[in-house]
């Protein structure tokens, strides 16, 4: 079966990639597909769209979230505020922060604080990134 | 034994024969003086000076204890019933303390208090002589300089925060640039035409954007770094120049501006002018799909006395109540860039020039029916 092959090859199932830049969107849609690891991505320029999808009770599982933080209407920290407390810590295994720059070291601690964000990464998205999302699932398991 | 200066023996005398002296140096160096009978302790005699400073005709007092300790602040009593005692047990611990009075008019008196115990030839204490020092002005000042010092702060606070937003927001599209050429670069080794057209394309929305934001972030700091250069400005000319500026925009959207009566105030001239154009642009920039925009600046008069209120009135798309909060923080934005380009800085400089001028911003909107920006200002300088 076709579909099973390719669901063990892929160790990543489904992506959620939550940015509003449309270059970057472009960017790392390219990285993700290119890296050959994962099989579903969804994405979304509002993070209050996202959680709009993941309020849907057959929402896929999400192995992980890959979250931009300076957003309009709802930025990072108040999607996972609103997603934790709306969903519980289990609305994705994984949870990446991209931030843009380590000059504020506030942002990284207040990254920290949800149980559900395992990393955070300085943009852009790259595979070696991929890649750490993949070992950190495999730890999960 | 020194021999006394001759002055000083005749000083000496002095305070013993004539009382003028003994006032002369009290009123002049103190600001009230009590004596307090440790043997009755209901009987305390306390000078003029001391009521008045509190606010409190003397004639009203009694000379009892009870009537001061009822304008002095609890915990400050507390400490000086503490030297009180101390003192008493042993005269080489000083009863000396700042405390707090309550003034009639329910202002806040500081006095540096000290006292001497006077002692029978037993060594027990019998009288106690104290003597008040106003330092109200002093505390006051202070006060002031703590409260300049925390306004600093917050000041350097937001000068820290912006530094990191303007970092960030730069530091994001190099890093997508870099990504770009490298991608680009591929594309041109492999002779892959249609590749290469879209990482140009997105290279130049890239720096396009980068355009945008430095352009807002001179705009916000050369109006904010600079201090207010008041002179008279008039509104309704600065106005006009607005729409002059604006004129290409005005109209591919088949805008109409209708400007009330506008007042002549005192203000910085450069500041009205970004902050007319910023909510004249904003007007025009966030209209309905194929609704012109109709917008309308007035003034009306409010409540306090020489603070006017300009509105910037639209019938654009609105703004959601849940975010209206947020939209004069830096870098704050509601829309995708593709959707509505802009800094995020616009509605921050206008609160900025607002509160320059003694004043404030504020918002009223309901999506798909326009928005109305209210600026409060002061028309004369402070």
């Amino acid at each position: 079966m076709t579909v099973i092959a390719e669901e063990i090859a892929r160790p990543i199932q489904t992506v959620l990639l939550i940015d509003d830049e449309q270059v970057d969107q472009i960017l790392y849609k390219m990285v993700i597909k290119d890296s050959g690891l994962v099989q579903n991505l969804v994405s979304f320029r509002y993070a209050d769209e996202a959680l709009e999808f993941l309020r849907d009770p057959d929402v896929p599982d999400i192995d992980v979230i890959f979250l931009d933080i300076n957003m309009p209407r709802m930025n990072g920290f108040e999607f996972l505020e609103a997603a934790t407390n709306e969903l519980g810590e289990a609305f994705a295994k994984i949870v990446v922060v991209m931030l843009t720059t380590s000059l504020d070291p506030y942002d990284v601690e207040r990254a920290k604080k949800f149980a559900v964000v395992k990393d955070y990464i300085h943009k852009p998205l790259e595979k070696k990134h991929l890649d750490l999302v993949v070992k950190l699932l495999s730890e999960a398991t | 034994m020194t021999k006394l200066h001759y002055l000083e023996a005749e000083l000496a005398t002095l305070f013993q024969t004539d009382p003028a002296m003994w006032r002369f140096l009290q009123q002049g160096s103190l600001d009230g003086v009590w004596y307090w009978d440790l043997e009755d302790p209901t009987q305390e005699w306390m000078s003029p000076e001391m009521w008045r400073l509190l606010g409190v005709d003397p004639a009203t007092k009694t000379h009892d204890p009870a009537e001061w300790q009822d304008l002095i602040f609890q915990e400050d009593l507390a400490i000086a019933l503490e030297n009180f005692e101390k003192h008493c047990a042993d005269p080489k611990h000083p009863y000396d303390q700042i405390v707090r009075y309550r003034h009639a008019d329910g202002s806040t008196v500081w006095v540096r208090c000290r006292g001497i115990a006077i002692r029978n030839a037993e060594g027990k204490p019998i009288r106690m002589l104290g003597a008040h020092n106003d330092l109200t002005a002093l505390k006051r000042a202070e006060e002031k300089l703590r409260a300049d010092h925390l306004a600093a702060d917050a000041a350097n606070e937001e000068l820290k925060g912006f530094a990191y937003s303007i970092s960030h927001d730069l530091k994001a599209p190099s890093n997508t640039l870099k990504l770009l050429l490298d991608r680009l670069s591929v594309a041109i080794e492999d002779e892959d035409k249609a590749p290469a057209r879209q990482f140009i394309a997105l290279t130049q929305q890239t720096v396009e954007q980068m355009r945008i934001l430095v352009d807002g972030v001179l705009n916000y700091t050369r109006v904010t770094e600079s201090d207010a250069d008041l002179q008279s400005c008039d509104l309704a000319a600065i106005a006009a120049e607005t729409v002059e500026i604006l004129q290409g925009d005005i109209e591919a959207t088949g805008a109409t501006v209708l400007i009330g009566a506008l007042p002549v105030i005192e203000a910085d001239a450069m500041q009205m002018r970004a902050l007319l154009q910023n909510l004249i642009g904003n007007a025009i920039k966030f209209h309905r799909d194929s609704v012109p925009p109709e917008i309308k600046i007035a003034m009306r008069q409010t409540d306090v006395k020489d603070r006017i209120a300009i509105s910037v009135q639209d019938n654009g798309i609105g703004i959601p109540e849940n975010l209206q909060a947020r939209i004069f923080g830096i870098f704050s934005r509601l829309h995708l860039k593709e959707d509505y380009a802009g800094s995020g800085l616009g509605l921050a400089l206008c609160r900025r020039i607002a509160v320059n001028h003694g004043g404030d911003i504020s918002v009223k909107s309901s999506v798909e029916a326009g928005s109305i920006f209210t600026v409060l200002l002061s028309r004369k300088r402070s």
